[in-house]
């Protein structure tokens, strides 16, 4: 019988945490305290973390709401702790109220609350609530205390020069960051929520007094139309941003530094931040500005413009080496030097697979080394670069699996992938791609899908402006930052602005 | 109509259309010499009376809505004949590079394969719309504008003026002969005709500097070819690619197939140039709906068209004989703008 009825206990205790009541739309705070404690802590399900002070001071019951390891107990102490409950000139809950609204610091951050959905927000954002007995309204305080990753140099953008700071995951906290190198009055942050369960906090950020109106409106139209329950990084939205046809290519770039989003806000750009993740989308992204980075601007303009040009040198390395090695070897032997010629036959004979085969199994082991590499822990990490040593570099060769020449093709393009780190997607796509397409119509096959994935690129519109602006249509003053990287005397003789480019759909 | 590209991207593609023509297609084996030079100069003289009668033309706004007002079923009869005009030369253009490819670099391969990779390209690239390739012919010039002038800098030496007679010493008569020979396949004005209303900038100007470089680029490769081969670029069935296959950069030799690349970059942009002028030829005769349809069947039909061309030796020579008879150029270029011209009226501002 015991038996049967912890049975049943346990049933209805499931049940009631299976089916807790969700908060639905926006549902306002009684003035009962209890009503709303109540409330609240069926909404959170009783959850663990959720801490409830209730005391009394000036005669009116007041209860604090906070989550656990979320708010600083140094500020907690220091502002709250010490006041509160010594409160003693106020009679009744309103003057309780005004004492806080008005007569009173208790946090850097303060506002007025008026809906349960804002409560559970603005808890789960580090924010203690003060609720009053009689007021069907709350005090925010702002006492954010979580931790959080240090601000270091971000892994995804190294430079030589510049800023040794990188975006963390706290919204206010890359905020600051971008407000102490742009102290403009022109500078907005337009917070917005995303993800219809979660709410993540996100924020616009742009030059009122540079950025188009059409291309904000279009920004928000867009944002508007994301239906995700939960969007935990930047890359969840840019699908939406994004517009054109089908491509490989992407009109929205993304970046972990601070500097460099200054860089794209004083050039018309709208930035979007989202809390959780340091990666920052920039749109509009233009092409050219894959094989721009901070450090362009911080040398001399002649070492500046070489180091461009190597990155298009080696983008075009990258993707187009390997197929072209396979379609000259094929189709197209007279193109080689006699002395090439001969080592390359004379490899190609001590192996058992085509030309073709060898690229695409080489830079298939290369790709799953590349991935181990990424997602192993540290400690072993190391073993990956010398089981690929091995494997490719010594084994492979002695093996007879593929011929010496391959290896150097697949050494050259793997470093070369690494110089335009941002493209590295696209890249690894339209490497193998041109390997089966040189592999099996040579150089023919190989300019024609040049031809298709050049005009696909011409074809990219990313909110109004084309993804090729400034070098198509062809603008004389933007060659001084595209190809090359001209002095700052003369880069700061105009201003670049996206909505200026020709072709732009932005006025 | 709104002018979604600049002229200097128009003229892009133009260009990119005249330096195809000239490659693969070009009188140097029939035509060379002191003949060549003289010959180019008095079809350039034609060439240049044809555009100023197409600017004039254009000008005066689109031309269907010119005759229109006179005559709606003249109109239609109009752009029903240029759209097919196009589409015809959009098929030579596909039939001309397919055997080109077909027999300098891949002999043994059958003419399908290379019909079917190029239909496929240009059958989605098409659908791009004519942005995104005025976007793309800016940059395929500039890249055929260097590797042209590499050629020309590294063959600078091989150049032997002993190989050039005295022009006109065969007489006036011969240069008169072999002037259709050269501009018989120059079609880009009446595809400037249906792309100008598309294009933004100063005509004038960018007609002007196309008509200069395709002149100097015709007396420029005329001189190479000559002064390099003599008498063994006649014999060629493409003498700048024989020249190419001659020149050397550094390691590199048999530039030919390297400059394959700038050919066919040039073809498809050709083919999708006189596409694009077919498409709005007959944009008229049919509902806006209708027009991507369009734009698919015309480049299918093209392709189907350059199948047999070029799978059928005596139809590709009966045709290009056709062509060198001039007629086309005359009819299309000469005397349906006249017509338009004459019978067309203009708008009158409100």
């Amino acid at each position: 019988m015991l038996d049967s009825l912890a049975k049943k206990w346990r049933r209805s205790a499931r049940e009631s945490y299976e089916d807790p009541a969700p908060p639905e739309g926006m549902t306002p705070l009684s003035a009962s305290l209890e009503e709303n404690i109540i409330a609240i802590r069926q909404a959170a399900a009783n959850s663990g973390d959720l801490v409830i002070k209730r005391l009394v001071t000036a005669g009116t019951e007041v209860a604090l709401l906070m989550t656990e390891g979320m708010f600083s107990l140094t500020a907690f102490a220091l502002l709250l702790a010490q006041t509160l409950p010594n409160l003693k000139d106020c009679s009744g809950p309103e003057e309780v109220l005004e004492w806080v609204r008005r007569y009173s610091i208790l946090g850097a951050d303060q506002g007025e609350v008026r809906t349960r959905e804002e409560v559970f927000r603005l808890m789960m954002s580090g924010f203690v609530l003060l609720l009053v007995d009689g007021c069907a309204v709350g005090i925010n305080l702002g006492m954010q205390g979580f931790s959080f990753r240090g601000i270091g140099e971000p892994n995804s953008e190294v430079n030589e020069r510049g800023s040794r700071e990188g975006f963390v995951e706290p919204l206010r906290i890359n905020l600051t960051m971008v407000r102490r190198r742009m102290k403009s009055p022109n500078l907005c942050f337009e917070f917005i929520q995303v993800g219809g369960k979660v709410k993540t906090d996100a924020a616009l950020i742009y030059l009122s007094d540079m950025v188009s109106g059409r291309l904000l409106r279009q920004i928000r139209s867009r944002l508007s139309q994301v239906n995700m329950d939960v969007v935990l990084e930047t890359g969840y939205l840019s699908p939406y941003l994004e517009q054109g046809p089908l491509s490989i290519f992407s009109g929205v770039g993304s970046t972990e530094r601070p500097d460099t989003l200054c860089g794209k806000l004083s050039e018309g750009r709208v930035g979007i931040m989202l809390d959780g993740t340091p990666f920052v989308l920039v749109v509009p992204y233009l092409f050219t500005e894959h094989f721009q980075s901070f450090d362009d601007y911080a040398h001399r303009p002649y070492y500046a413009s070489f180091i461009r040009l190597l990155k298009y040198i080696s983008f075009l390395f990258t993707i187009l080496l390997p197929g072209g090695y396979v379609a000259m070897a094929n189709f197209h032997p007279e193109l080689f030097p006699e002395v090439l010629l001969y080592n390359v036959a004379r490899n190609e004979l001590k192996t058992p697979f085509p030309l073709m085969m060898e690229a695409v199994i080489i830079f298939f082991i290369y790709e799953i080394m590349r991935e181990a590499g990424l997602r192993l822990p540290r400690p072993v990490g190391h073993a990956v670069s010398i089981v690929g040593a091995l494997v490719i570099g010594d084994a492979a060769v002695t093996a007879g699996i593929i011929g010496a020449p391959m290896v150097m093709i697949v050494a050259l393009t793997a470093i070369s992938s690494f110089v335009v780190p941002s493209l590295y997607e696209p890249v690894t796509v339209l490497r193998f791609a041109f390997i089966l397409i040189g592999g099996m119509t040579g150089l023919f096959g190989i300019t024609v899908g040049l031809a298709v994935v050049i005009l696909n690129l011409c074809s990219l519109v990313s909110l109004g402006v084309s993804d090729t602006a400034g070098a198509a249509p062809f603008v004389p003053y933007s060659m001084r930052d595209i190809f090359i990287r001209a002095g700052w005397k003369t880069l700061e003789k105009k201003q670049l602005n996206v909505e200026d480019l020709p072709g732009e759909k932005l006025k | 109509m709104a002018r979604q590209i600049s002229l200097s991207q128009l003229m892009a593609m133009l260009l990119l259309s005249r330096l195809f023509a000239a490659i693969a297609a070009g009188p140097w084996k029939v035509v060379s010499g002191g003949e060549a030079v003289l010959s180019i100069l008095a079809a350039a003289g034609m060439e240049g009376a044809v555009w100023i009668l197409c600017c004039a033309l254009a000008k005066r706004g689109d031309l269907y809505d010119q005759l229109a007002r006179r005559s709606r079923l003249l109109a239609g009869l109009v752009a029903a004949l240029y759209a097919a005009f196009f589409l015809v030369w959009a098929a030579d253009t596909l039939a001309t590079f397919t055997y080109l490819v077909k027999t300098e670099f891949y002999p043994q391969a059958g003419t399908l394969v290379f019909l079917v990779i190029m239909g496929a390209a240009i059958l989605y690239s098409v659908m791009l719309g004519v942005e995104a390739v005025s976007r793309m012919s800016f940059l395929v010039v500039i890249i055929a504008g260097v590797a042209l002038g590499a050629v020309y800098l590294s063959m600078a030496d091989e150049v032997d003026m002993l190989n050039f007679v005295m022009p006109a010493s065969l007489g006036p008569g011969q240069v008169l002969e072999n002037t259709p020979l050269l501009f018989s396949r120059w079609s880009e004005a009446a595809a400037f005709l249906f792309l100008a209303p598309l294009a933004k900038g100063s005509w004038r100007k960018g007609v002007f500097w196309f008509w200069a470089i395709c002149l100097v680029f015709y007396e420029v490769t005329t001189v190479y070819l000559t002064g390099v081969m003599g008498g063994y670029g006649a014999l060629q069935n493409y003498p700048f690619l024989a020249l190419l296959s001659m020149t050397e950069l550094s390691v590199l030799r048999r530039l030919d197939a390297v400059y394959l690349m700038v050919w066919i970059f040039a073809a498809f942009l050709r083919t999708l140039v006189f596409l694009q002028a077919a498409s709005m030829a007959a944009s008229h005769l049919m509902q806006p709906r209708s027009r991507p349809r369009f734009r698919v069947i015309s480049a299918l039909l093209a392709a189907l068209a350059a199948y047999f061309i070029s799978d059928h030796l005596f139809v590709m020579m009966d045709w290009n004989h056709l062509v060198q008879t001039g007629l086309l150029f005359l009819c299309f270029l000469v005397v349906l703008p006249a017509v338009v011209l004459l019978l067309g009226k203009k708008e009158v501002p409100a």
